[in-house]
């Protein structure tokens, strides 16, 4: 860029007379170039001058009326306004206040209705867990008793054949009461698995929530619950008796458990033999 | 000439200002530091004392309505101007910022700019049409009957109106025609070579010497890299 060129970027800049992309490059030059601004400048003062080249000319006298009472009615109107709507302005900040406690208390409630619902949907959520943990639980529970029904169904099972093919086992027939309606039972014991066997066959159905139990006596006349057990739809059922005391037991006693608990009439009796059935 | 307004605390702004008004600021003859008086005068106007902008009135508005009348070519549009300009001194002093350049310079700068805005928004057309009335041209009036001058700008503007005036005077007629056409039409060099039908390279260096020799004439009012002086 010449002097000239330089000159007259600054000089028509500073009256404005550029076109868009030359007052971009003059401002560029201001921005990067220290003593182009100081001349810009100058240029500008300059052009501040050219205004006073003017004829002077005056304007209508009423102008000035017209702009002093234009002010005076603009600091007045505004005073006055200001007075004037002082209440309103006041009543206007008050229902501001009242609306923003109501739009907050609102957004309260709302938040705690919201929270309230996440609480309940989150009590519901957990309670639903616990279920399905209950469930869960319950269902391992009947999972577990399950298998522990089947493991003891199993044992039991193996027990009574084992019991039923040990030779030297005993056998007794139990004798049915009158309240037996027909049902009968045999009493197996083997010393060798220390455990007994009871089969009953024909037992007469029971009321609901009744079942049956077995009370064995050793010879020490002390009675020891053996069992508690329901019978299939035909009345038979095979059930083995554990007997913990030192003494295999004496004597069998197979009653009916009534539903509150209470001891019904004894169906089936009997003094276990000692004699092997071999 | 006077020296550069002096700096420093401005005791009793508003019996100052009383004292502006007064004191006959119309007074040519009086002495008088016209910056600080004017700066003090927007002071008060934030005051909203309306006898401030009374003063200022009384002391620039011929000026205001001149050079709009001159960009606008019309007489109620130049009052329109001159009434949203002090009303706007009055309604917003703040923008004007003594640190930033005098006040004169503020307010021709405002002036100008806001007749160009209204230039703008009336019909290029006939904005065109004015520009090529060669009477319309302030040199024109100048040399004719328009040679009033307003006491009210008391005798350091003045004088500076006339250095101005004969330094554009002085000027050869296709330069000073540049110039004006740029400051006070808003016209861009290209417009103006449009306007002109002259090559715009032409037009251009009219732009530059005119402003150069501007420059040597009035270097007594611009201080490089301090602006212009007394004003």
């Amino acid at each position: 860029m010449t002097p000239e060129e330089r000159e007259a970027l600054l000089a028509g800049h500073a009256i404005g007379s550029l076109s868009d992309p030359d007052a971009r490059d003059a401002e560029r030059l201001i921005r990067n170039d220290e003593d182009a601004a100081r001349e810009f400048e100058a240029y500008r003062d300059l052009a501040d001058l050219i205004a006073l080249s003017v004829p002077m000319r005056r304007a209508d006298p009423r102008l000035r009326d017209r702009v002093i009472q234009a002010a005076r009615r603009s600091t007045w109107r505004g005073r006055r306004n200001y007075r004037r709507f002082l209440p309103v302005a006041g009543m206007a900040a008050a229902l501001m206040l009242v609306t923003f406690w109501a739009v907050s208390l609102q957004s309260t409630i709302h938040g705690l209705r919201e929270e309230q619902s996440a609480l309940a949907a989150i009590v519901e959520a957990d309670a639903k867990r616990l279920d399905e943990l209950d469930l869960s639980a319950a269902s391992a529970q009947q999972a577990g008793d399950l298998g522990v029904k089947l493991e003891t169904a199993l044992r039991d099972q193996q027990l009574v054949l084992a019991v039923q093919a040990d030779p030297d086992a005993r056998l007794t027939e139990l004798t049915p009461t009158s309240a037996a309606h027909g049902g009968s039972g045999r009493y197996y014991w083997s010393d060798a698995n220390k455990a007994g066997v009871l089969l009953v066959y024909g037992m007469p159905p029971l009321p609901l929530g009744a079942s049956y139990r077995v009370w064995l006596e050793d010879g020490q006349s002390r009675t020891v619950l053996s069992s508690t057990f329901d019978t299939d739809a035909r009345g038979d059922s095979s059930v083995v008796l554990a007997f913990d005391g030192e003494e295999r037991p004496q004597r069998l006693y197979l009653v009916v458990l009534d539903a509150d608990g209470s001891t019904g009439p004894v169906i089936l009796h009997g003094t276990l033999s000692r004699n092997p059935l071999r | 000439m006077t020296d550069p307004a002096p700096q420093g605390p401005r005791p009793g702004i508003r019996a100052r200002v009383l004292d502006v008004t007064k004191g006959g600021g119309a007074s040519p003859n009086a002495p008088r530091d016209r910056a600080a008086d004017d700066a003090q005068l927007m002071e008060a106007i934030g005051r909203e004392e309306v006898v401030a902008l009374e003063s200022l009135y009384d002391r620039y508005s011929a000026l205001v309505f001149s050079v709009s009348l001159r960009v606008l070519h019309d007489t109620q549009l130049a009052e329109d101007v001159v009434q949203e300009v002090f009303l706007r001194i009055w309604r917003q002093p703040a923008s004007f910022d003594p640190e930033r350049g005098r006040f004169i310079s503020w307010l021709m700068s405002v002036t100008r700019n806001r007749a160009l805005d209204e230039l703008r928004r009336i019909s290029r057309r006939h904005r065109s049409e004015d520009e090529d009335r060669e009477d319309d041209s302030p040199i024109a009036r100048l040399s004719t009957t328009d040679r009033l001058d307003d006491p009210a700008l008391g005798a350091e503007l003045a004088e500076q109106r006339e250095a101005v005036r004969a330094a554009m005077t002085r000027l050869p007629p296709e330069q000073r025609r540049a110039i004006e056409l740029a400051y006070f039409s808003g016209l861009t060099q290209v417009e103006i070579a449009e306007i002109t039908g002259d090559p715009l390279g032409t037009v251009k260096t009219r732009v530059r010497l005119g402003m150069r020799k501007l420059r040597e004439s009035l270097a007594e009012f611009v201080d490089e890299g301090e602006g212009v002086r007394n004003l």
